[in-house]
C-alpha cells in the first residue's frame, strides 16, 4: 500500500470577491497547486471537488464546472457536499484513490462564495415533512451564532470561562492570521477591540465569530510511485477520518431544535469520532500533534475543539490560552494560519485551506508564522446536522 | 401572552410540532419516546435515534409545563427568515430549556425584561404569536415565559 503524499498545494486569497465566479477562483488555486506539484493537468488522474451549494446545480457540480474550465480531459470527478466538513469528503475520496492504486494523481478542491451575513438556509425545491434546518428559522430564528452561543454560556458556567478569555482566543488567532498574506483580516486586535464590537449573539461579539468569505483551495496527492519519480513537497497525508454524530451526544448540534443535557456521550461526538479515525490512520496520539487548524467558527470554538479533539483534558485550553501556549512558539500553537477568524468560512474550501497551511508549515515555509520543527499538523472543520472531518499530516 | 385558540387568523408555524388548537393558556409540544430505551426526541421521530433500538418504532409523548433554563442568549442582528423581517427589529431573546423528560427545547423567550437570564430559572412552556405571515394571519409557536 502507497503512502499518501501531498505533491503541490494552491489558494487564492480570501475576501470578497463580487466579479468573481466560483469556478474562476478554482481554477486559480487549482493552477497554483499544479505549479506547486510541477505538472501539468492532462497529468491529473482524478479530481473531487466539494459542492457550492450557494450556485444551483453548476455549484452543486462544481468537480464538472472547474474540470471543463481546465480542460474536459474525461477524468472520473465526485461531487460532494457534507456541510461545512464538504472538502474533507473530496480529501477522502481523494487519499482513498491514491491508498488504493485507483489513481496516482488525484486532485481535491474546494472553491466558494458565500451569501452575505448569517448563512441562511439551503433553497429546496421538494418539501420535506419535518425540515428542522427550516423550522430553526421559522420557529426559533436560531442563526448559526445562536447555537454557538448557547453552548458557550453552558461552558461559562461549567468551567468558569471568562468574557476576557473568549476575547483572548481571538487575540492570540488574530495575531497569527496578520502574517498570513492570504488572510482576509489581518490585523492583530487586542482584548479591548475585541470587547469593544458589537454582540452578535450574547456572549458572542462580532469579532469573536467568523465571516463568511469568497475562496478556493486545492490538493494535488500521489502514490509513493509519483512521488519517487517526479518529487512532492515532502510532506504526506498520515490519515483522513469522516465522523458523525452520535445519538448519545449531549451537544446542541445546529440545526436541531433539542439536544438531550444528561446523555452520556461526548460532546461534539462528530468531531471526537473524525479525529479517532485520522488518528488511528496516522498511527499518531494527540500527543504527537505539534499545531492545529481549528474549526474556530466563534471563539468558544477554539475551546471547545481542543478537548474534541483530545489535545485538551477538560477546562485546560482556558489555562493553556491565558498562559499564552496557543501561541505560536508556545506548547500549542493554534490556526497558525490566523483560521477562519482571519480568513472567513468558506463553507465549501475550508478544509482544504487547512491542507494548504499545514503542508506549508510541515515544508518549512510558513515564514514569520512557521511553526520551528513541526512534524505532525492537524486540521479540522464540522459542519451542521453533525459531520466532521480531520487530517493529520506529517512530513 | 398566549395564544391557544384557533381562529382564522391564526396558523401553527407547521403542522405537528404542537397541539393546535389548544385551549387558552395550554401548550403541549408533540414528541416522540421510545418504548425501549425511552430516548425522547423533539420534532418527534418515526424510529429511534439510538442504534441500539435501530428502527423500533416509538410513541407520541408530549412536553408541557415547566422546565428549567439552562442557557440563553439574544440574536441581536436581523436572522434571515420570518423573524428578520420585521420592522423594527427587536432583539430576539432564546433559551435552552430542560423538561423533566430529559429533553431540553429552544424557544423564544416571551416578555423579555432585557435582563440576563440566569441558568436555573424556571420557565413555562406556551403557545406564542411569532410574526404575521405576508398576508397577516398570525404564525403561533412555541416559547417560554420566565418565572
Amino acid at each position: 500500500m502507497t503512502a499518501v503524499h501531498v505533491m503541490g498545494v494552491g489558494m487564492t486569497p480570501w475576501g470578497k470577491f463580487p466579479d468573481r465566479t466560483f469556478v474562476d477562483l478554482g481554477v486559480e488555486a487549482l493552477s497554483a497547486a499544479l505549479g506547486d506539484a510541477g505538472i501539468e493537468w492532462r497529468e491529473v488522474q482524478s479530481l473531487n471537488a466539494a459542492s457550492h451549494v450557494w450556485g444551483g446545480l453548476p455549484g452543486i457540480l462544481a468537480a464538472n464546472q472547474i474540470v471543463t474550465a481546465m480542460g474536459a480531459s474525461g477524468i472520473p470527478v465526485s461531487n460532494g457536499y457534507n456541510a461545512c466538513a464538504s472538502t474533507g469528503t473530496a480529501l477522502y475520496q481523494s487519499y482513498l484513490e491514491v491508498i488504493s492504486g485507483m489513481s496516482d494523481i488525484a486532485v481535491a478542491i474546494g472553491a466558494d462564495k458565500s451569501p452575505e451575513g448569517f448563512l441562511p438556509q439551503v433553497p429546496k425545491v421538494i418539501p420535506q415533512p419535518v425540515d428542522v434546518d427550516e423550522l430553526r428559522w421559522s420557529a426559533v430564528a436560531a442563526s448559526h451564532p445562536v447555537y454557538w452561543a448557547l453552548e458557550c454560556r453552558r461552558r461559562m458556567q461549567a468551567l468558569g470561562t471568562t468574557e476576557d478569555d473568549l476575547a483572548l482566543v481571538k487575540v492570540t488567532v488574530s495575531r497569527h492570521g496578520a502574517d498570513n498574506p492570504v488572510a482576509r483580516y489581518r490585523r492583530a486586535y487586542s482584548v479591548e477591540d475585541v470587547l469593544a464590537s458589537p454582540v452578535v449573539a450574547d456572549p458572542l461579539h462580532l469579532l469573536e465569530l467568523c465571516a463568511t468569505s469568497d475562496g478556493a483551495a486545492a490538493v494535488v496527492l500521489c502514490s509513493d510511485r509519483v512521488a519517487r519519480e517526479r518529487g512532492s513537497t515532502g510532506v504526506r497525508l498520515a490519515g483522513v477520518g469522516i465522523g458523525t454524530g452520535q445519538a448519545d451526544d449531549p451537544s446542541l448540534r445546529m440545526p436541531y431544535l433539542a439536544s438531550t443535557p444528561g446523555a452520556r456521550g461526548r460532546a461534539l461526538s462528530e468531531s471526537v469520532n473524525s479525529s479517532a479515525r485520522a488518528y488511528g490512520q496516522a498511527g499518531l496520539g494527540p500527543r504527537d500533534i505539534d499545531f492545529v487548524e481549528l474549526p474556530d467558527n466563534s471563539a468558544w470554538h477554539v475551546l471547545a475543539y481542543l478537548e474534541a479533539l483530545d489535545l485538551c483534558a477538560p477546562g485546560e485550553p482556558e489555562q493553556l490560552l491565558r498562559a499564552g501556549e496557543l501561541g505560536l512558539g508556545r506548547r500549542l500553537p493554534i490556526c497558525p494560519s490566523g483560521g477562519l477568524s482571519s480568513l472567513g468560512e468558506a463553507v465549501s474550501a475550508q478544509g482544504i485551506a487547512q491542507v494548504y497551511e499545514l503542508t506549508r508549515q510541515l515544508q518549512g515555509r510558513a515564514g514569520s508564522r512557521q511553526v520551528e520543527g513541526a512534524r505532525a499538523g492537524l486540521g479540522q472543520v464540522y459542519g451542521l446536522f453533525g459531520v466532521s472531518s480531520t487530517v493529520v499530516a506529517v512530513n | 401572552m398566549t395564544a391557544g385558540a384557533a381562529t382564522a387568523a391564526a396558523r401553527p408555524v407547521a403542522e405537528g410540532l404542537f397541539v393546535w388548537p389548544s385551549p387558552p393558556g395550554e401548550a403541549r409540544l408533540i414528541a416522540s419516546r421510545c418504548p425501549e430505551c425511552q430516548d425522547v426526541a423533539f420534532p418527534a421521530v418515526a424510529h429511534c435515534r439510538m442504534p441500539a433500538c435501530s428502527l423500533v418504532e416509538t410513541q407520541r409523548t408530549e412536553i408541557s409545563g415547566s422546565g428549567t433554563v439552562i442557557s440563553y442568549t439574544v440574536q441581536r442582528y436581523q436572522p434571515p427568515g420570518p423573524f428578520g423581517r420585521q420592522v423594527p427589529y427587536r432583539p430576539i431573546p432564546i433559551a435552552l430549556v430542560e423538561f423533566r423528560a430529559g429533553i431540553a427545547v429552544l424557544g423564544v423567550v416571551q416578555g423579555w425584561d432585557g435582563q440576563p437570564v440566569a441558568a436555573g430559572r424556571r420557565a413555562r412552556l406556551v403557545l406564542a404569536p411569532l410574526y404575521p405571515d405576508a398576508d397577516g394571519t398570525q404564525v403561533v409557536g412555541w416559547g417560554y415565559e420566565l418565572q
